[in-house]
């Protein structure tokens, strides 16, 4: 679950937080003498929770092309307040990647174009995560770039539907100072449906339905082949 | 001109990230490939393979009863046979026409012809608690026990049963030398058969330096070496090598860093190639890792799809193939009895 706060300082500058809450279980069956503490092996759980690291960005609106084109442009940061400390039951620590935080503050950059035609909405957008170095256990993820193309269609102000199409290219993690991570990093494609309501003049809400239409990862990797979600949003006066 | 700037700077966006390729690579020594498996469940105490590669027969240990395993294009089971408490130990004559079963749970050693995979003929002997045995030659077999101190030889023309002074533990045979090498849980002994009677060899093994529990012995007459599988039953002290011993003065012929106790060994019939079974999986899963047999270095790991077990481990004579018992953990993913620890029959092409 992601809280997202946007404040507009003017009609062109706005600031957005993000914070995630996160809750990781991994389970997985253990062959003998993969782990000390259970030895024997068998399943073995590893999970963590709690907030993860908030981002903090600033967005500019510029209106191009005679002000018909609005441009929002984003920078911020992902701080790195989420933990990284987690332990299983025997009070070793779990492996980075299934950690609620990174451990590292990494710059967020963003542009997202929109333009409405009629009862549509068109709009794309390049988000990009860089991080920056390796956490305190050396371990370095890889860096995250997202483009996405909508198709908004606005019936009423009742109700809205849209189609979304976005590539994910992750590059592959680091750990141990410099040696390359396995099952980590990829391209994807998705496709997403949406369908939204505007219930009040204040709140929102919006269902999606997001499945991969190419996928092209390193090595084996657990990755939901289907996902729903559920969003809200309240505007309100300060 | 600034939007002109702005434009070609977001396209330049979109564009690189879709034209990026992240090429970076993970040092892997093996490949994920999808397992080849003959599903058998039980808990198997020994294995052979016949000389031609087309058959494999199994000590199905806790069912009581042997196995036949046809090695084709799909591996299936052709024939069982339940003959007595517990088979233990298995060996095949030096034509391959039958094979001899030691059997654990009662004083009984069972000969089975193997084209015809029936019972030929079945002798009553002295020692409890059977462990291993061996043809000394087509007529006599030597047995060993777990609880008794010493082996006796049987005579299987005459039901003849002999007390031979040979400590007990696994043993392999050199049988055209008329040789015995027995691992002993303190080191390895060598016997030499004089047609009646073993003597020990003048020729001694440094002792391994701690109380053993061997896993599998294998003798291999293309280098007269011995290799052995042992773990420590100290407490304190840990194997993490397969031994190898030269046959003609028993000196240390090499140690083969596996980094836990070795299961099961299997060598290829020039005797350059070896293959061992850790008892540990790495952080990756479990593998059979190969040995070049000169340089004791590591050239190969073959992936398994489960935990190994003792004597678990056969070589095809052509060495195309390793066959290994399996204990895939996911299937004892139940509350139900007995359901721990049911091997399965995968099959490795080299």
């Amino acid at each position: 679950m992601t809280l997202i706060t946007n404040y507009g300082v003017t009609d062109q500058f706005s600031l957005t937080a993000f914070f995630p809450v996160r809750y990781i279980l991994n389970e997985k069956v253990l062959f003998r003498g993969q782990n000390q503490n259970q030895y024997a092996g068998g399943k073995y759980f590893r999970e963590s929770y709690g907030l993860g690291d908030v981002i903090l960005q600033a967005r500019l609106q510029k209106n191009l092309l005679k002000e018909k084109l609005p441009v929002v442009f984003g920078i911020g940061a992902k701080l790195s307040n989420g933990e990284i400390n987690a332990t299983d039951r025997f009070g070793d620590r779990i492996s980075d990647n299934l950690q609620v935080g990174t451990g590292t503050i990494d710059p967020v950059f963003s542009i997202y174009i929109s333009n409405n035609y009629r009862q549509f909405l068109f709009s794309g957008g390049v988000f990009t995560r860089i991080t920056n170095g390796e956490n305190i256990y050396g371990y370095h993820y890889g860096n995250e770039i997202q483009t996405l193309v909508n198709i908004d269609y606005i019936e009423s102000s009742l109700i809205y539907g849209g189609l979304q199409f976005s590539h994910l290219l992750t590059t592959r993690d680091y750990y141990e100072y410099g040696k390359v991570a396995q099952d980590r990093g990829g391209n994807s494609i998705f496709a997403a449906g949406k369908l939204g309501t505007r219930l009040t003049d204040k709140l929102d809400m919006e269902m999606t339905i997001q499945m991969p239409l190419h996928q092209n990862l390193n090595e084996s990797q657990l990755t939901s082949p289907f996902t729903i979600q559920f969003g809200s949003l309240y505007r309100f006066e300060i | 001109m600034k939007l002109k700037f702005y434009i070609l700077l977001s396209l330049y966006f979109i564009v690189s990230c879709s034209l990026y390729v992240d090429d970076e690579q993970p040092d892997i020594f093996f490949e994920y490939t999808d397992f080849d498996i003959l599903e058998l469940g039980g808990t198997y105490s020994d294995m052979i393979i016949t000389a031609d590669g087309h058959f494999i027969f199994l000590a199905d240990y806790n069912n009581n009863r042997i196995l036949k395993i046809n090695t084709g294009n799909t591996m299936n089971v052709v024939g069982e046979i339940t003959l007595g408490s517990h088979p233990g130990a298995l060996d095949l004559n030096s034509d391959g026409s039958v094979i001899a079963v030691a059997l654990e749970g009662e004083s009984k050693v069972t000969i089975l012809d193997v084209s015809g995979f029936e019972i030929i003929n079945s002798f009553s002997i002295s020692l409890m608690n059977v462990n291993d045995l061996a043809f000394v030659n087509d007529t006599t077999l030597v047995i060993s026990s777990k609880t008794d101190p010493s082996c006796i030889s049987l005579n299987l023309n005459s039901t003849a049963e002999t007390s031979q002074s040979v400590l007990n533990g696994e043993l392999a045979m050199d049988r055209e030398h008329d040789i015995l090498y027995v691992a002993t849980s303190a080191s390895i002994k060598k016997y030499n058969w004089d047609g009646m009677r073993f003597s020990q060899d003048s020729n001694i093994s440094d002792p391994y330096g701690f109380s053993g529990d061997v896993h599998h012995f294998v003798y291999c007459n293309s280098n007269n070496t011995v290799f052995a599988c042992i773990s420590s039953i100290e407490e304190g002290i840990s194997v993490r090598h397969v031994y190898s011993y030269n046959g003609a003065d028993m000196t240390f012929a090499g140690k083969y860093l596996i980094k836990s106790p070795g299961l099961a060994v299997a060598v290829s019939m020039d005797g350059q190639r070896v293959f061992t079974a850790p008892t540990d999986a790495d952080e990756m899963g479990v593998f059979v890792i190969e040995f070049d047999q000169e340089t004791k270095l590591e050239s190969n790991y073959y992936l398994s799809a489960g935990n190994l077990t003792d004597r678990g481990l056969i070589l095809d004579p052509q060495s195309q193939f390793l066959y290994i018992l399996v204990n895939i953990p996911g299937d004892d993913d139940s509350f139900e009895p007995y359901n721990d620890y049911s091997f399965d029959l995968q099959r490795i092409k080299l």
